[in-house]
């Protein structure tokens, strides 16, 4: 069954009809409808990069990689001279962490979207989001629906599953990538991509002493997988964080 | 062609000014200065007037073309309006006023400006006239006499604009320079340039009394709406664009109300700029009614843009303004804009500036330059904020490869292709705001790296700080960065690398 199986594969990457699906994501690519993560690996997974006009959801845990993903995106975008958003719904971005992962801030549109009640947070990072991609003229946009606290195993209120069609409704016919950022997944077949991220290993930097055992002196970094859960494609790649020759 | 005769007017105290201009070194104060009511009468008289400025920031005046026929009627009206009033209605003399006639601007000027009477010089008396007057004099209408030109003439024995004038051109300009001769033409009452006229700038605002004062926000958005449009069309006119818009409310007791936009980009449009009017002003409910409403645009310079053929077209101003205006009103002023972090050591200190579509491009190149490598910042002797931070918050580049574990993905890889390895700059934080109390029991902690001491600020009262800072991993995998005071008890959540 599986011998049958894997031979039906083959014949189906050989065949005209796969290799010019493939074709066509590189033509698509070629002409900027993918935005690049900036990420080699990545790209490669995604073929040519996140499709433009598509809601794409990074889903993980609070410490899984999924800001500095996001950031990066939003840095290419604006190295490509674009403008980008940030659409914050519990103020949870670091200004100096953007800026060294390379965000163009005279690019970057940040909106602030944190009330006293978590729902009415939630309410006004939709708006927001909705209004930025309705506007127009962004390249890249970020909604961040997941609280810092979440962290300590607080849950985050719940969103609404319509909005996101909303949304998808809104950046259809754009050429921007709407990256939705939470613990898990929420926009259901409103998104054209769903990446999953895991830390798969921290990196403390142990140090030694002499007479005494080794003992962590830094966080240098960290390991992640990425996992594709909906795409045109599927497969795997690993996020390195920071990793670096600390002496 | 009609002989032109040129008014030069000055309003002024009587001091002398010629004393004034010997005294070297630092500038003298402004002498002369421009009254609105001076201006305003001499558009009333003509609409060829010059404004004038004296050498060294001495003042400023005015002068106003006329004919030999409408000379006499011009000086007379100046002198008459421009009198002031004694308590029974009848004009005062001596008046603050210094008014000249000549068929040359410079010399008008110049007469004007030492003379503390007013007369008028006819064409053939007027070189006779300036014979007599000393060389010293230029100096009001040429900044270069200076101190050490006037000691070159003075050792020549040059005392007077006569002596000056019969000088020869070419020997003068070889030992003066370029000021030499211009100085010589100013002495021969010859101007040096035309005569140009002066049109006061444009002031596009539009008042409106109302006969019934309005309560609500539709009436007055439908008035503003036709204001918007007449002002509108007099800035495409002429070119121009609004920066800014002034929109002012007569309310009921005298009250004003004021509301100014900072546009972020200079709009033309009358449709977009009242739709963010209306937008601003509906988080603004006013309690009590409108009686007049006076709206004013800053008029600048319209936009040029350059489209190219090769890259798409960026983002459309008109719509990202009312994208921006959108924002504010859905969350705050102060919650929409483009972050910048601010010189200081202190943790999260950062300032909120309105996005503009050309903001990035000239500090683009710098400002990556120095961030890139993590490099401090040595301007004013100051060092960027993550200097004594953990290496994590540092932006370190990505290492070597783990391509042990890639070849171990190869195999479980769903579509049999090979597991890829990228590079993403070091674990980024995620600010809790404010940071919130935590209760963390010993054994849930993993990892913990620290304390990072961080002070500063102890100079202000009420903005100093001291903490500890330690980043610690979780049993269930949490990466958090933890601070305490030694002036308070327990923990706070700064944020969680994410």
């Amino acid at each position: 069954m599986k011998a049958s199986q894997s031979q039906s594969i083959e014949a189906l990457k050989s065949s005209q009809i796969f290799k010019g699906s493939r074709l066509r994501h590189r033509q698509k690519a070629a002409q900027g409808e993918y935005l690049s993560s900036g990420l080699t690996g990545l790209d490669e997974l995604l073929r040519g990069g996140f499709p433009r006009g598509t809601l794409v959801e990074l889903v993980g845990d609070p410490c899984s990689g999924r800001s500095a993903l996001a950031l990066r995106v939003l840095a290419r975008a604006a190295a490509q001279d674009e403008l980008t958003a940030y659409v914050d719904a519990f103020d949870a971005l670091d200004v100096q962490a953007a800026l060294d992962c390379g965000v163009d801030l005279d690019k970057l549109l940040w909106v602030r979207c944190a009330s006293a009640a978590a729902s009415r947070s939630l309410a006004r990072a939709f708006k927001a989001a909705d209004i930025v991609a309705r506007g127009g003229g962004f390249g890249a946009l970020v909604l961040d629906l997941d609280p810092p606290a979440a962290a300590l195993g607080e849950s985050g209120p719940t969103a609404p599953y319509k909005s996101f069609f909303r949304l998808h409704q809104a950046v259809r016919r754009t050429p921007m990538v709407m990256l939705v950022l939470s613990r898990r997944r929420l926009a259901g077949s409103a998104a054209s991509l769903a990446l999953s991220l895991r830390r798969a290993e921290t990196d403390w930097g142990l140090a030694t002493s002499p007479g005494e055992p080794p003992h962590p002196r830094v966080l240098r970094g960290a390991r992640d997988e990425i996992e594709v859960m909906k795409g045109r494609s599927y497969g795997s790649a690993t996020l390195h964080r920071g990793l670096c020759d600390a002496s | 062609m009609a002989a032109r005769r040129y008014i030069a007017v000055f309003v002024t105290p009587p001091e002398p000014v010629c004393g004034q201009s010997a005294d070297a070194g630092s500038a003298p104060a402004p002498v002369f200065s421009i009254t609105t009511e001076l201006l305003e009468l001499a558009r009333d008289l003509t609409p060829r007037l010059e404004r004038l400025e004296l050498a060294d920031g001495r003042g400023e005046g005015v002068l106003l073309e006329a004919t030999p026929r409408s000379e006499p009627e011009m000086l007379q009206r100046l002198s008459l309006s421009l009198a002031p009033e004694d308590e029974s209605g009848s004009p005062q003399d001596p008046l603050p006023l210094r008014l000249w006639a000549s068929a040359s601007t410079r010399t008008a000027a110049l007469l004007a400006a030492l003379n503390g009477v007013r007369g008028r010089l006819d064409p053939e008396r007027q070189q006779s006239f300036l014979q007599e007057l000393p060389v010293e004099a230029l100096s009001l209408l040429e900044s270069s006499l200076g101190p050490q030109e006037e000691q070159i003439l003075h050792t020549w024995g040059i005392r007077t604009l006569d002596d000056l004038s019969c000088l020869p051109k070419g020997q003068l300009a070889a030992r003066l320079g370029s000021a030499g001769p211009r100085l010589q033409a100013l002495a021969r009452g010859d101007d040096l340039r035309p005569f140009q006229a002066w049109t006061p700038p444009d002031e596009f605002s539009q008042r409106r009394d109302l006969d019934w004062r309005l309560d609500s926000l539709e009436p007055l958005s439908f008035a503003l709406h036709g204001m918007m449009e007449t002002l509108c069309r007099r800035l495409q006119s002429r070119g121009l664009a609004a920066e800014s818009l002034t929109l002012q409310l007569g309310l009921d007791e005298g009250e004003v109300f004021t509301r100014t936009l900072h546009l972020a980009f200079p709009l033309k449009s009358a449709k977009v700029m009242h739709s963010l009017l209306r937008l601003d002003l509906q988080e603004r409910p006013l309690e009590s009614g409108i009686h007049w409403l006076e709206l004013r645009l800053k008029p600048t310079p319209a936009r040029t843009l350059q489209f190219s053929l090769l890259q798409e077209t960026s983002a459309d101003p008109e719509r990202l303004s009312r994208t921006l205006a959108r924002l504010t009103a859905l969350v705050g002023e102060d919650k929409v804009g483009c972050p910048r972090p601010l010189d200081t050591h202190r943790p999260d200190a950062f300032e909120m500036r309105p996005l503009r579509l050309d903001g990035g491009r000239r500090k683009k190149g710098r400002r990556k330059k120095s961030r890139r490598k993590g490099e401090h910042s040595s301007k004013n002797g100051c060092h960027e904020n993550h200097r004594f931070l953990p290496a994590a918050a540092l932006g370190h580049r990505a290492g070597p490869l783990d391509l042990g574990s890639a070849a171990a993905k190869a195999a479980s890889s769903p579509a049999g292709e090979k597991p890829i390895q990228c590079a993403a700059p070091a674990p980024v934080l995620r600010r809790c705001r404010p940071p919130a109390p935590v209760e963390i029991e010993r054994g849930e902690i993993v990892h913990c790296a620290g304390p990072w001491e961080a002070s500063g600020d102890w100079w202000c009262d009420d903005r100093g700080y001291r903490r500890q800072q330690y980043d610690v991993e979780l049993k269930n995998g949490a990466l958090l960065r933890l601070f305490r005071q030694p002036a308070c008890e327990g923990w706070l959540l700064e944020g969680v690398y994410d």
